[in-house]
């Protein structure tokens, strides 16, 4: 890999560097489980960490790579000091899903390509997992509004996120492709 | 939670979509805690950010300057004072450069040592200093010429950074040392126990039982079951004389054991009573042995063990207060012929201390200030919080020792030093040269040079970290755990005991140094009649064996272990093919690596492991028994975060190669360096892991290796690490 010139390299202005990463470190910190506020905070700390000694930038994957990792430390550590054990169950597996996913390392995309599968789905799904991710409400409750039962309220969700992967592997697909 | 990455990165970016909670921008905040940072660092260096500081200042700070007039010619007055401070700084740099490479010229004051040119100048510069008057030292005149004995600790020692050349040295920035800190004459420093009046038994013992009873109750521990009165009498026999009581024991005590209160009497009767005084003191002087000397004497050593062995023997039954014993080992001076007029027994311990300074001064520090020092030679330890000028603060009294092995016997004398300063140098990562002021236990103390060994003694004995080490030790004897971890007293702690040991260091102090008095409290302490069987619960937040915080809530079985029979079994699971899952790290700590536990009650206790298994088993939120990707479980479940973030720091190092991660973490967990076949082993492990990844084309491969090493490297940690 070629090493970029540490003092020519714009990528190597810390600004640049925040500007380009700090939105992708967020969504990492939330898929492994961070509440906002939370990620908020670790994004900055993971920064100032890497930051603060000197930091060559290789390549994006490359750096995005390490800064998810000192994020996830970080993260890590946090959970220590509160006296909670982190269930580290499938780190790998999700950093290997993230890269699969996340292209562009910043997250917009995928953000971008799930508003477009949402509007794939039927009406009903669509207000399921709203009421589940926005109004926070319980599949109980989602199952009362919506008049079917729980478990059909579980399936409904279930196959609508199906059906948003399914979509989203397709998009990737098709962006490769393109 | 759901196990599938990319079902909980689509809940993840679901919740960013519906709950409109996008990432914020954050650039600016960032940007101002980093320029806050590296304004904290720059304040705390010490030469050339400090140097480099002061001409941003008086450039920056120019309409300060007395000489110019800003209120007629504020402009042209501005540039002239620019120009005079870029001409007076370059004036400056231009002739400390000559001056340092003239001097580079004269001929090395010691050859041995680490003396250089940039230590010369400012050395001159403290000698004009300390003749001011400015400082309370008594700095030894040495001749620049003079050449240091052969035989001494400091001609054998090898200084940390001192591989450079001459030439590289006086290329180094000549600086400007920032002005040294404070200095404390020795006698104005107060004892940490002074004015402390002596409290009686009931009133210590009652302060352990509290501070534990609040830390088990602050952690939600419960309170631990009591031992049956024949089980509590034969670990007081165990733990007190290193032997079980025989049925002429248990019937002659058989009145006491009734109830707590008479119990006392027992542990009084073993400690102080005329009858197991040679037992005690002999158990404890072989202890106390184990504390002061290297783990593995060669064998040329061993008589010079024996020799010190019945030293203390002698000592321990003559009642000697331990400091008036550490004094007189540290200050011992003669010969170890007992035919000669200058015998001294005592001088065995500088023989078995062996001839380098540097293992001295890790040697000495651990043991008798209970303070880490191994990393802090090549550089500063955050775990530890150590740095090199705490290492070399002790070396420099150290160095005032010569040691002369003949093939019979050997004789230590005090070593001619002629430094010019009392303390020593080293390089920083700069290549600029720091001076390490002499200092024992985080202050500095006065050296003289011509017997540097009596303040070596007098600043160690009088020192509140001696005291909390000796009281650490017995602790660390009777219960398996010390209050504190190994090597961290008397720095910033987060150990829930600190507070407890401080007082009964204290208590130790006011008893005129008396162990005995600590083993009574120990024994006599209610943790001390905990059982060896704690609850599922307890064992989920007690498990100091993992690495935790030592609670003293049941009774601990130290397991006497081989870590490289441990690393053994590591390769055999990993070439396992259902790989190295949880469950398995858990049965290679639990019981794969242990080959006896000398504890009795407990070997190969099926009930106790089955209980920590069941600790886990319970809490399947928390970890998953199928999933081998736990790099975070492999450090030990209930880690300390210090101790976490120092693992992660040296297998996420991008400034070591693995064999170097490799080294640090074995002299980390078991102070030594790994053997061939330990290397050979680990390389082993890691080429395992990585033929798991080939043909993996989506993890980028500077990412991968990371995530290779580093979890190779946290499981041969998990491995290793002491239990």
């Amino acid at each position: 890999m070629e090493k970029s010139s540490t003092s020519t390299n714009t990528d190597n202005d810390p600004r640049i560097l925040v500007e380009k990463f700090q939105a992708g470190i967020w969504r990492y910190l939330r898929t492994l489980g961070c509440e906002s506020s939370l990620a908020d905070d670790l994004v900055q700390d993971t920064f100032v960490t890497v930051l603060q000694k000197p930091f060559e930038h290789y390549s994006d994957a490359a750096s995005a790579s390490y800064l998810r990792k000192v994020a996830l430390n970080l993260f890590i550590s946090f959970k220590r000091r509160e006296g909670k054990v982190v269930a580290t169950e499938n780190i790998e597996a999700i950093s290997d899903a993230w890269q699969d996913w996340v292209v562009d390392d910043s997250g917009d995309e995928l953000v971008s390509s799930l508003n477009d599968c949402l509007q794939e789905l039927t009406e009903r799904a669509r207000w399921a997992l709203r009421m589940r991710f926005h109004d926070k409400m319980s599949r109980a409750e989602i199952a009362e509004n919506l008049n079917i039962t729980e478990h059909g309220a579980k399936n409904l969700m279930q196959r609508a996120k199906k059906q948003l992967r399914d979509c989203l592997e397709t998009k990737k697909q098709n962006d490769q492709q393109s | 939670m759901t196990n599938n990455p990319k079902k909980r990165i689509l809940d993840a970016f679901l919740r960013e979509v519906y709950g409109n909670k996008t990432p914020p921008d954050q650039t600016e905040e960032i940007l101002r805690r980093l320029e806050e940072a590296d304004q904290s660092f720059a304040s705390d260096s010490k030469i050339g950010v400090q140097l480099e500081q002061d001409i941003l200042d008086f450039e920056n700070d120019s309409s300060e300057f007395p000489i110019v007039k800003t209120e007629n010619h504020p402009q042209k007055s501005m540039r002239t004072l620019n120009w005079i401070s870029v001409a007076a700084t370059l004036l400056f740099c231009v002739g400390l450069t000559l001056a340092i490479i003239a001097m580079a010229k004269r001929p090395r004051a010691n050859p041995g040592g680490n003396d250089n040119v940039a230590k010369n100048v400012i050395e001159n510069d403290d000698a004009n200093q300390a003749s001011k008057g400015n400082q309370p030292l008594d700095v030894d005149a040495g001749s620049p010429g003079s050449v240091a004995p052969t035989n001494s600790l400091a001609s054998d020692s090898k200084q940390p950074n001192s591989n450079k050349t001459q030439s590289q040295l006086t290329n180094t920035n000549p600086a400007k040392r920032s002005p040294p800190s404070a200095r404390i004459p020795i006698e104005d420093i107060p004892s940490f126990a002074d004015n402390v009046r002596r409290a009686d038994f009931a009133s210590i013992k009652s302060t352990i039982d509290e501070s534990m009873m609040n830390n088990w109750h602050v952690n939600v521990i419960a309170t631990p079951e009591l031992v049956s009165p024949e089980n509590w009498m034969t670990r007081m026999f165990e733990k007190t004389l290193g032997r079980q009581p025989s049925t002429a024991d248990f019937q002659r005590f058989e009145t006491y054991l009734s109830d707590g209160g008479s119990r006392k009497q027992i542990a009084e009767t073993l400690a102080n009573g005329e009858e197991f005084d040679r037992e005690f003191s002999h158990f404890w002087a072989e202890k106390f042995l184990a504390l002061m000397t290297l783990k593995s004497p060669s064998s040329a050593e061993a008589e010079r063990r024996e020799e010190l062995r019945q030293h203390l023997r002698e000592s321990f039954l003559d009642d000697t207060p331990v400091d008036q014993v550490v004094a007189e080992l540290l200050s011992a001076t003669g010969s170890s012929d007992p035919s000669s007029p200058e015998f001294d027994s005592a001088i065995s311990y500088w023989a078995l201390l062996g001839p380098d300074a540097n293992n001295a001064t890790k040697q000495i520090s651990r043991s008798l200030l209970g303070t880490e020092v191994r990393c802090a030679q090549c550089h500063t330890d955050s775990y530890f919080s150590q740095d090199q000028t705490d290492f070399l603060g002790l070396t420099a009294f150290v160095k005032g020792v010569r040691v002369f092995k003949s093939s019979e016997h050997t004789i230590v004398s005090e070593a001619e030093t002629k430094r010019k300063n009392p303390g020593l140098f080293y390089e920083d990562d700069k290549g600029v040269a720091v001076y390490a002021p002499p200092k024992i236990a985080g202050l500095e103390r006065r050296l003289n040079q011509k017997d540097s060994r009596a303040g070596l003694a007098k600043a160690i004995v009088t020192s509140d970290r001696f005291a909390m080490a000796m009281v650490n030790w017995v602790w660390k004897e009777i219960y398996g755990y010390g209050l504190v971890r190994d090597g961290q007293i008397g720095i910033e702690s987060n150990s829930p005991h600190h507070q407890l040991l401080e007082e009964l260091a204290r208590q130790f102090v006011a008893s005129d140094f008396n162990f005995r008095s600590v083993v009574k409290w120990a024994v006599m302490a209610d943790s001390f009649s905990a059982t060896t069987k704690p609850s599922v619960d307890t064992l989920a937040k007690d498990i100091p064996k993992y690495g935790g915080v030592p609670f003293f809530s049941y009774a601990y079985d130290r397991i006497e272990y081989d870590p490289q029979v441990a690393l053994k079994r590591l390769v055999a699971a990993y070439k396992d093919t259902k790989g190295l899952t949880l469950a398995t790290r858990i049965e290679l700590a639990a019981k794969e690596s242990r080959m006896e536990i000398p504890v009795r009650g407990n070997p190969n206790d099926p009930e106790l492991k089955d209980i920590e298994f069941q600790g886990l088993k319970d809490k399947p939120n928390e970890f998953d028994f199928s999933d081998e990707n736990a790099p975070d479980f492999a450090k030990g479940w209930g880690t300390e975060s210090r101790m976490a973030s120092t693992l992660d720091a040296i297998a996420q190092s991008q400034k070591l190669t693995f064999d170097e991660k490799l080294e640090h973490l074995y002299l980390f967990a078991l102070d030594q360096k790994p053997r061939r076949n330990d290397i050979k082993r680990a390389i082993e492990i890691r080429d395992l892991q990585a033929n798991r990844y080939k043909g993996d084309s989506t993890t980028n491969p500077v990412n991968r290796q990371n995530l290779i090493e580093t979890k190779v490297l946290q499981d041969i940690w998990w491995a290793i690490f002491p239990r």
